[in-house]
């Protein structure tokens, strides 16, 4: 009888943790968070088969001695696409 | 024994301050706030199911299929349970860059400028739950009747859960979760009903005496001194 109720404390812990790690997957699943304007998210979305895009950086701001912008070659539409929410738009 | 355990968990104690030191500076994403959604959830299950098994083990029908000293045990396991997602619940909120909640305005009502109000009642209700476990463990000490008295406030602490949850929360509409919240309402409130029902009932008689000249209960004495001043 003890033996069981122990089972049955653990089971309840451990049914309640493993609620909370797939409420976590659930919700990151289906989250779509609302992206403040004028952010990077406004621009389409880069295919993923496009190269990135090069800097001409070296030629365009040869002699001429203007700071020139860089992209980053890294950038991935996934990082494009989940700008920083608003902190009042949270939520869904 | 005692004192290994209080080294024990004053060790935990001051591990987990280090570490929330050492990460609270770390970007999770959307991490955190997804955690705290969800522990938020289950925190309030087990409340409700906290809830339940109390009003269970008061209502006299329940009494035979409940074993009293494993029920209880329960029911003060699920508590702690509850208080322990709970602080998950909270203190994930420290590590969301997003919300940026500083330690006061997760522990002080009214003190997050987002809204203000429902975060309070979340707060006061998280306070609440600390003070109702705590009392478990103090129940020598303030006495059976303090003891019973400050559990009543476990149902004030459940439903400002329920209006936290359901009016801030951001999961409110999805069905499972809105389910959740309808159908421990209609559980907790159709428990309570009858347990109040069946209260009233049972002490009617007693709790009514006709007061009578001669008797010696507080009241006939109360009306007797009352006839004797005017």
């Amino acid at each position: 009888m003890a033996a069981n109720y122990t089972r049955l404390k653990a089971a309840i812990a451990a049914a309640s943790a493993a609620a909370v790690v797939w409420g976590w997957a659930y919700f990151d699943g289906s989250q779509t968070f609302a992206e403040p304007e004028g952010t990077a998210a406004a621009e389409p979305a880069l295919p993923a088969t496009t190269p990135a895009p090069a800097t001409p950086a070296s030629s365009a701001a040869a002699g001429s001695g203007a700071p020139v912008a860089t992209a980053t070659p890294t950038a991935t539409p996934r990082a494009i696409t989940q700008a920083t929410p608003a902190r009042r738009t949270r939520g869904s | 024994m005692n004192r290994e355990r209080s080294t024990g968990a004053f060790a935990a104690f001051i591990g987990a301050l280090v570490s929330t030191l050492m990460l609270k500076g770390a970007d999770f994403g959307h991490a955190p706030w997804y955690i705290s959604r969800s522990s938020g959830l289950v925190a309030y299950v087990l409340l409700t199911l906290s809830v339940v098994l109390g009003l269970l083990l008061s209502i006299r029908p329940a009494r035979p299929l409940l074993p009293r000293a494993l029920a209880f045990d329960l029911h003060q396991f699920i508590s702690i349970l509850t208080l322990s997602m709970v602080g998950v619940h909270v203190g994930i909120l420290l590590f969301d860059t997003y919300l940026g909640f500083s330690p006061a305005e997760i522990l002080v009502p009214f003190a997050s400028d987002s809204e203000p109000l429902l975060n309070a009642i979340g707060v006061l209700a998280a306070w609440s739950l600390v003070a109702i476990t705590a009392s478990f463990w103090l129940r020598r000490r303030i006495g059976q009747r303090t003891w019973r008295r400050l559990h009543y406030v476990s149902f004030a602490s459940w439903l400002l859960a329920l209006v936290h949850g359901y009016a801030q929360g951001a999961d409110t509409f999805v069905p499972f979760v809105n389910a959740i919240y309808v159908l421990s309402a209609a559980v907790v409130a159709g428990l309570l009903t009858y347990r109040i029902g069946s209260r009233s009932d049972s002490r009617a008689p007693v709790s009514n005496p006709p007061p009578q000249a001669g008797d010696g209960n507080r009241a006939s004495r109360r009306l007797a001194s009352r006839a004797a001043s005017d």
